[in-house]
């Protein structure tokens, strides 16, 4: 009986069962009892249908990927955004601390051998607040184990006695923070080391970062010592070469062209790490112009991360989108770029973390913040929804039945709560400078001290009222002109394209694209049209 | 096994290589060994001459039969089908593009672009295709056709807006069109460019770091400007914009008020020079830039400051870039407005991982006498007398605590002075409270300085040692 005389159930059965010899047979399959692992592709703290869905809208992962000798997953340009803020829900923004957090025990649970960077620039802010959130980040970036951490320009503009409680070494634990051009008191200090060796899944990988040039002359901190990117990496470059390395990562905080120029004179990098570029980084990054390795864009706000697995030899699968590139040394390697959707669920150790920033904006109130005020620029006051309610009726039903009229308490019920956080209740309340974070003189201060003007209310597109109303409640005397001229001051109609378009513009300072993308002023309208 | 491996593979009859034409998530769901083996008669994923033929590349990579008996194992990736496929000559759609990128170059902030992306299937069934997600604001069309026969070519066109209303710079856009091609169920096609507006300023504001309140110190932002013409200031002044406190009892009165013009900062001073030819000629489409310098006036309050530095300048009406013709200048020109903030400080700071820089304390907290403790921090002195600080302990509690001062080093330029302090509590030492509580108050290092304005700096200390 020849196999082609075989039934199709037999020829099935005859081929399994010629795999199963081969296995069996096979001297390397020893641990084919193991259960295969799963590749690092979603979270552990989300269901299916999410994953999917996500997988659908955002692409899939690690497609064709056998695990690497090595995984290096590299962040960055977090900007301030610590979390998605969720305004237009979660599932549709990327980014955020906790997924990050997952995305790295994923890697973990898959058993490929992790190196995790960071190019910096944790905050993009000048203030307490930005002070506070540094260290919240850094603490998170300590307890994710980030082998290498960078500095961004707005880090850096932070005071060197705040940068230095975050970022240097306590007691037995060292610092991830390195930079080879910028020294916190000196590079001589020995507060962050100017270059980084470690070592994982049998390699050595030798990592440095620097500030690009242009971002140097940015910065006016006299407690930093500051040279030129090209000459402390000829300083640093030798010292890596000596280390016996196996690749070699330069996190670059310069535009790509400063970034690629960095890369010409050392070639001896093999992943360039570079800040600037768009908003979205590109699908697979391109080449070094030393034609070996590559240089990796990030994008902005930490949306996503980039991984980079080395191979010991020619990864035998991938797709047919996804080239193999080589390292100076000739080690193959592959790219993914990894979107921090909502495949990734939420970690509890980041949300804890959210949480005790939370806890300490509350803590020190908005005076403690020392926030600034901003004087209106009408020059008047905020007089608060509710005292417009007693004349303009319908639009206050109005209000009353949209989110406008809850936005405070949407903050107070958030787990953990962000009423407390200038940069969630400038959108949330009355009287804020929405891209400013800070109040206008008169503005909302708290529930206790300004009760009137919680909840996003008519005010802060028709403009500060208080006049208006106490002419019209007879508590201020003023003539009918005077009147009139209040009246018109606060009129603002969509009739014309003049009223239109200072409409849509007020609308989109808090309904901007992070925190409202797909705002449609047309479609919007009809929830609140009065 | 090799040789049973091809005999098999020889004997079987051509299989019919069945890919999942369904667009959504079926024909790119991964297909796990298991699944295979129990779903044989459905004819659902690898046919058995595929997996015969992976037997036969198993036995003839035993060398290297770790990577191939892990392909076997663990579930089948999609990239990994390829393999597969290569044994397979039944028939499958191919997906040829010749392009999945296109830089639209400058666009005009507002502007719209769009491209045209040519899809050929060049095998033998039909090619499937879908949208999957697009980034913000991109739009897809063109898939009207979602089904491409043999030989033929469709287009998919995206269409973007330039980020209307944002800032100009870098931007990039992707689509994620899916497809039954086993070898490329996922394609992302990719527009960017670059946006610009009429000017672009960078950095976004100006900030001074630890700004000594008696100093006068500079600090620059450039503005680089894409008109026809290089900019002519009109007006540059810095406002007292924004610079108290919150203050929960200034709630104001109901007065009827008219718009009060903000006054000038006595604190900063501003200028503006044309920026250097060569910088500007290195921004692709910039005509002119402006370098702002922005000056402090001491003495300065002490604590965080908020201005506002407002440049008015004018490209003299001789038109704009051709790119923006749709744009006017407004009445008395474009207005430039960066913040302008500082933190002002003293002359003598602290710094360390212990130092608690909001409350203004050490904190060391319970220490063992068994194992004692060590800590680092480091004074610094700034301004006009930095190098007249020569530090002196002339106090400790608890007095276990040695304090040592180490050599002095300027950082940087010199504007700075540091001094190293070591702490430490060596093992043995008495056990003791300073943790600020009932029971005992905080510790200290009183230093003496030789600052003419500060001769004495006391560093409160939160410590306890234990037994």
């Amino acid at each position: 009986m020849s196999f082609a005389m075989l039934p199709p159930g037999g020829q099935t059965r005859l081929a399994v069962f010629c795999a199963v010899l081969a296995i069996a047979f096979c001297p390397a399959t020893a641990n084919a009892a193991d259960p295969p692992k799963p590749l690092p592709d979603r979270g552990p703290n989300t269901n299916d249908a999410v994953a999917e869905s996500m997988r659908q809208k955002n692409g899939s992962l690690f497609v064709g990927w056998r695990p690497p000798q090595a995984l290096l997953l590299i962040t960055g340009e977090l900007n301030g955004y610590i979390e998605p803020c969720g305004c237009a829900g979660k599932e549709n923004q990327k980014g955020g601390l906790s997924r990050r957090q997952n995305l790295l025990q994923a890697v973990e649970a898959a058993g490929w051998p992790l190196v995790s960077v960071d190019l910096g620039n944790q905050v993009r802010r000048f203030g307490r607040q930005a002070e506070v959130k540094f260290q919240s980040v850094a603490d998170g970036l300590r307890e994710m184990d980030y082998a290498a951490v960078g500095f961004g320009p707005d880090d850096l503009r932070l005071p060197a006695e705040e940068l230095i409680a975050a970022v240097a070494s306590v007691g037995d634990q060292g610092t991830p923070f390195v930079s080879a051009n910028v020294g916190l008191l000196g590079l001589d200090a020995g507060i962050t080391p100017r270059f980084q060796v470690v070592k994982a899944g049998g390699l050595t990988i030798g990592i440095t970062s620097v500030l690009g040039d242009t971002e140097v002359e940015s910065i006016r901190n006299d407690s930093l010592e500051m040279m030129p990117a090209e000459n402390a990496l000829r300083e640093v470059a030798q010292a890596l070469s000596k280390a016996g390395c196996d690749a070699q990562v330069l996190l670059s905080f310069g535009s790509p062209e400063e970034s690629q120029r960095l890369a010409a004179a050392f070639p001896q990098f093999d992943v360039v790490v570079t800040a600037g570029g768009a908003d979205e980084p590109p699908m697979i990054p391109p080449p070094l112009a030393s034609k070996s390795g590559v240089l990796v864009e990030l994008g902005h706000k930490g949306m996503y991360a980039v991984a980079v697995g080395l191979y010991d030899e020619e990864p035998a699968a991938r797709s047919a989108v996804q080239p193999v590139m080589k390292t100076a040394s000739g080690r193959p390697f592959l790219t993914q770029r990894i979107p921090l959707d909502a495949r990734w669920g939420e970690s509890d150790d980041m949300l804890r973390l959210l949480g005790s920033y939370q806890k300490q904006l509350e803590t020190l109130g908005l005076q403690g913040l020392k926030l600034g005020t901003t004087r209106h620029p009408t020059g008047r006051r905020f007089a608060g929804s509710q005292a417009c309610a007693s004349c303009h009726e319908s639009a206050h039903e109005v209000w009353e039945a949209s989110a406008h009229a809850s936005a405070l308490v949407t903050l107070e019920e958030a787990t953990p709560p962000r009423n407390h956080d200038p940069e969630c209740l400038s959108c949330h309340v009355v009287g804020w400078v929405p891209q400013k974070y800070e109040p206008y003189e008169g503005g909302f201060l708290s529930r206790l001290e300004t009760p009137h003007l919680a909840q996003q209310g008519c005010e802060n597109c028709h403009g500060p009222a208080a006049a208006h109303a106490a002419v019209e409640a007879g508590d201020v005397v003023a003539s009918e002109v005077e009147r009139e001229r209040l009246r018109a001051e606060l009129t603002l109609s969509i009739a014309t394209p003049e009223g239109r378009k200072k409409a849509v513009n007020n609308c989109l300072e808090c309904h901007d694209l992070d925190n409202s993308p797909s705002f449609d002023f047309d479609e919007y309208w009809t929830t609140i049209a009065h | 096994m090799l040789l049973m491996g091809l005999l098999v593979t020889a004997v079987m009859p051509a299989p019919s290589w069945v890919v999942h034409a369904s667009r959504s998530s079926e024909h790119v769901q991964r297909t796990p060994w298991v699944k295979v083996k129990g779903e044989w008669g459905m004819n659902r994923g690898p046919s058995a001459r595929m997996v015969a033929g992976v037997a036969a590349l198993i036995g003839a990579t035993i060398g290297a039969a770790t990577a191939t008996s892990e392909l076997l194992l663990r579930p089948l990736q999609l990239g990994e089908m390829g393999i597969v496929t290569m044994l397979s000559d039944g028939p499958a759609p191919k997906l040829v593009t010749s392009e999945i990128s296109f830089n639209f170059g400058r666009m005009a902030v507002g502007d719209k672009g769009t491209h045209e992306f040519p899809f050929t299937n060049t095998g033998d069934v039909p090619l499937e295709l879908s949208k999957g997600a697009t980034s913000c604001k991109c739009t897809i069309s063109g898939l009207e056709e979602t089904l491409i026969a043999p030989g033929e070519t469709a287009n998919v066109k995206l269409e973007w807006t330039a980020n209307p209303g944002g800032p100009g710079g870098d931007f990039r856009q992707t689509a994620l069109i899916l497809t039954n091609d086993p070898l490329r169920p996922e394609v992302t096609l990719s527009i960017e460019g670059k946006t610009f507006t009429m000017w672009d300023p960078y950095p976004q504001g100006v900030t001074f770091t630890d700004l000594q309140a008696d100093a006068v110190a500079s600090a620059t932002a450039r503005i680089m400007t894409f008109g026809d013409n290089p900019p002519v200031v009109t007006s540059i002044r810095v406002s007292q914009e924004s610079n108290v406190v919150v203050n929960p009892v200034d709630q104001g009165e109901n007065e009827v008020a008219e718009a009060a013009e903000i006054p000038d900062s006595p604190y900063f001073t501003a200028k503006a020079e044309p920026l250097d030819e060569a910088l500007v000629a290195s921004i692709p489409g910039a005509t002119g830039g402006l370098l702002v310098t922005v000056t402090s006036v001491p003495p300065l309050p002490p604590g965080p400051m908020t201005n506002q530095l407002e440049v008015v300048f004018t490209f003299n009406g001789s038109g704009l870039s051709s790119v923006l013709s749709s744009v006017k200048e407004p009445e008395g020109g474009w207005i430039a407005k960066l913040g302008v903030k500082a933190n002002v400080v003293g002359p003598l700071a602290v710094a360390g991982a212990v130092w608690d820089a909001a409350n203004e304390l050490v904190r060391i907290g319970p220490v063992s006498t068994v194992t004692g403790y060590q800590t680092k921090l480091f004074v610094t002195a700034k301004g006009e007398h930095r190098n007249a600080v020569k530090p002196r302990v002339i106090e400790r509690v608890p007095e276990s605590m040695q304090v040592e001062i180490g050599e002095a080093a300027a950082i940087g330029d010199g504007v700075v002075v540091r001094f190293p302090l070591s702490i430490s509590i060596p093992a043995g030492s008495p056990t003791c409270n300073h943790l600020g509580s009932q029971q005992g108050k905080l510790g200290r290092i009183v230093l003496e300085t030789g600052h003419p304005d500060m001769p004495q700096l006391t560093i409160p200390v939160r410590v306890a040692v234990s037994p």
